[in-house]
Parts: structure tokens; C-alpha cells; sequence
């Protein structure tokens, strides 16, 4: 397996490897393409394997399951039976974790750190993507901007989806990879994104969290777009009870908040800055004050 | 003399600069104005020189324009983006 290197984690690994094949497996899901990293999961729950297999549709990649480069195992003694439950990554335990709820957070965690880790030479950006008229749209931002709520009522608007986390930026032609990844909805946008509460309903009991995960496909049938190049950068921020705004930002000012929401840089320095440059002289930036979904929208249909 | 730091990143966007300081882990934007002023920190002008430099080329009340680069040279000063360096003695 893949990350394991000779003579040193490697024998320590093969023997869990080992251990975790002897074991009775319930599901096996996947492959799923999440960026450059293809997955496959089993489960020893069948709960769990059925749920994931409703929620990461979206990254289902045309492969045969033995074109998967790495594994995730998912080990639920079950109630009663001495949990935690443990999760591993190609034969390395990620975590034992005190409930199933918490084990598929951390796994659906761990998948977006492994999609990260799996383009070292792309700009990888905390931001959400959507596609308009064959153009991307990038709404980089903390977490708590409010990224996930607007990618879930663009998509609903009509948009294309590219991700609402990661926006992988191919550096010499700037062109956007997608990553539709399920939208990860968190609690205190269920009051915005009330009319799709019934979407998140078939989690099984024990997995239930205080975030929804939902296949973009089923805010909208045929919403995940192909790669394409951005045209927008949109900083947004979330304040409860502001008049949503929409204002012009100077490129500077826009490369410099870019630069807080890096996740990768190929390169560090002068070059890593003038990328990130050239990507901002590409596009017209603006800060957007969310005060509420619509309007929100509307400002961005309109940019 | 103010002297711009070394080690910095710069793009300049539509005649504004982004800073990149990488040993802090901070980047700057600095707007029309500051980005004048950091350009003329080389080490060879005092800030009375860059006071006198500015007004020749852009005009204005040089009054006002000291007073707008000695405020915007004690931001730079502050961010770490420009140092004071004695003169170099002339012999």
C-alpha cells in the first residue's frame, strides 16, 4: 500500500494489514476519486456501509474497485462489545473514537486531508467553487464564512457544484479540478437550509451528528460540474442579522485574504506569491456580508 | 535611514503591493500611498528625503504629505516591513 515505506512502518503495518483482511467485512464502498487520491471503504457495519454508499456518490470514480490506491477500514465492535471504534488508513490506525457518530466524522475528515495531501503540486484553497456559464466561482473563507450554506443555495439556484472545501487550482492553466465532495451543512445553517432537512434524514441512528452530509446531486439532479476556470473570487462572511452587501475589493487586498486560506502553495515565497498574483489578475474580486441566503444569492448572480 | 526588510515576497497589483513575510507567517496588503512610500525605503533617503521626493513629484502641500508619510512609515516600521538603519558614513 501506498505511504508505507520499506524497513521501517511497513512490517509493523502489513501484519495489521493482516489482522484487518481476517476480519468479516459487511460492506465494501468506493472507489472514490477525491482529487488525486482514490479510496475504497469497508465496514464491518452494514448501517455504515449503506450510508456512506447514499452519501459519497458524488465521488464515485469510474474505476474497478482494485484501481483503488488506498483503503479505509472502519471497525465498530458494536454496542456493547467494547468500543471505540477504530479507523484506519491503508493498515494505520487513524483513531479509536468514542461513538460511530464521531468515527464518521473523523473519516469523512481524514477522506478531505487525504484529497488535500493528494495534489502536492496544485493551489489547494479552503474555499467552495461553484460553475457559472462554463466560469468558477470562488468563495474562499474560514470556517463559519458561510461557504457551505451558499454553495447549497447556489446549487439549488442553478449552479454547477465544484466543492464546498477545497478548490484545487491547476497553476499553469488556473483551470479548477473538481472536488464534489458531499456539503458538509453544520448546525447552525439548518435554520437557512430548512427545506432540506428531509435529505438528511437516513442517517442511522448511531452515525447521527450535528452536521448534515449531503450529495449535491440530490439538491439538484446533474449539479456537479467539470473543471473549469474561475472568474470571481467572492470573499463571503456570515453575520446573523446584517444587510447583505456585495463591495468591490482591490487585488491586492484579495491576494493577501487569499493567502490566509491556503491549504497548499507548490511553491513558497516570491514564486508561491506571484501565483497566487496571477490567479487574482484573472479575476475581479469582491467581499460579500451574508445576512441571508436569497439575497446572498442574488448578489452573486448578479456579479 | 528607513530601509525596506529583506526576506519579503512582493507582487504589486494595479499599484498596490502585496508583502509576503514568511519567517512571521503574515502577508500585507498595503494600499496606493503605502506602497510609494515602502518602494522608496531603500536605504539611501531619510524620510525628510522621501518627504521632498514625493511632493516634487506629485505636488501638493508638503506639509500634508509629511504628515501622511510619517504616519504611514511608523505602520510600516511597526509591521516589521521597514527598519531604521543608521547612515552609512561617507568616510
Amino acid at each position: 500500500m501506498k505511504g508505507a515505506r520499506a524497513g521501517e512502518v511497513a512490517p509493523q503495518a502489513s501484519t495489521l494489514c493482516r489482522a484487518l483482511d481476517g476480519l468479516e467485512w459487511a460492506a465494501h464502498v468506493g472507489p472514490y476519486q477525491a482529487l488525486g487520491c482514490k479510496v475504497g471503504i469497508r465496514v464491518t457495519d452494514p448501517a455504515l456501509g449503506g450510508y456512506l454508499d447514499r452519501t459519497l456518490g458524488s465521488l464515485a470514480a469510474d474505476l474497478a474497485e482494485s484501481e483503488s490506491e488506498h483503503l479505509y477500514s472502519v471497525v465498530d465492535p458494536g454496542p456493547g462489545r467494547g468500543r471505540p471504534v477504530h479507523l484506519y488508513f491503508d493498515g494505520h490506525q487513524v483513531a479509536a473514537l468514542a461513538s460511530p457518530a464521531l468515527a464518521l466524522a473523523t473519516l469523512l475528515w481524514h477522506l478531505n486531508r487525504s484529497a488535500v495531501a493528494s495534489l502536492p503540486g496544485h493551489l489547494l484553497l479552503h474555499a467552495a467553487a461553484l460553475e457559472h456559464g462554463g466560469e468558477a466561482i470562488l468563495l474562499p473563507g474560514a470556517s463559519g464564512s458561510g461557504k457551505t450554506t451558499l454553495a447549497a443555495g447556489l446549487i439549488m439556484d442553478g449552479m454547477g457544484y465544484l466543492s464546498d472545501e477545497v478548490a484545487a487550482v491547476e497553476p499553469s492553466t488556473f483551470t479548477l479540478a473538481p472536488f464534489p465532495k458531499p456539503l458538509t451543512v453544520k448546525e447552525g445553517s439548518w435554520g437557512a437550509l430548512a427545506g432540506l432537512a428531509p435529505l438528511a434524514d437516513d442517517v442511522p441512528s448511531p452515525y447521527r451528528e450535528r452536521q448534515w452530509h449531503l450529495d449535491p446531486r440530490r439538491l439538484r439532479p446533474g449539479s456537479i460540474a467539470g473543471p473549469c476556470r474561475p472568474r470571481l473570487i467572492v470573499f463571503p462572511s456570515y453575520r446573523a442579522g446584517a444587510v447583505t452587501k456585495v463591495n468591490p475589493l482591490g487585488r491586492a487586498e484579495a491576494v493577501a485574504l487569499l493567502a490566509t486560506q491556503v491549504f497548499t502553495l507548490p511553491d513558497a515565497g516570491q514564486r508561491g506569491l506571484e501565483l497566487l498574483a496571477d490567479l487574482v489578475r484573472t479575476c475581479d474580486a469582491f467581499t460579500l456580508v451574508v445576512g441571508d441566503l436569497e439575497g446572498a444569492c442574488a448578489a452573486l448572480r448578479s456579479l | 535611514m528607513p530601509q525596506v526588510r529583506s526576506g519579503l515576497a512582493l507582487a504589486e497589483l494595479d499599484g498596490e503591493a502585496v508583502l509576503l513575510d514568511e519567517a512571521r507567517g503574515l502577508v500585507h496588503a498595503l494600499n496606493a500611498t503605502a506602497t510609494l512610500v515602502w518602494s522608496r525605503c531603500d536605504g539611501s533617503a531619510s524620510l525628510g528625503e522621501i518627504v521632498s521626493e514625493l511632493t516634487a513629484s506629485f505636488g501638493g502641500d508638503q506639509r500634508a504629505v509629511q504628515k501622511d508619510v510619517m504616519a504611514v512609515a511608523d505602520i510600516l516600521v511597526r509591521r516589521g516591513l521597514v527598519e531604521h538603519r543608521p547612515p552609512s558614513g561617507g568616510g
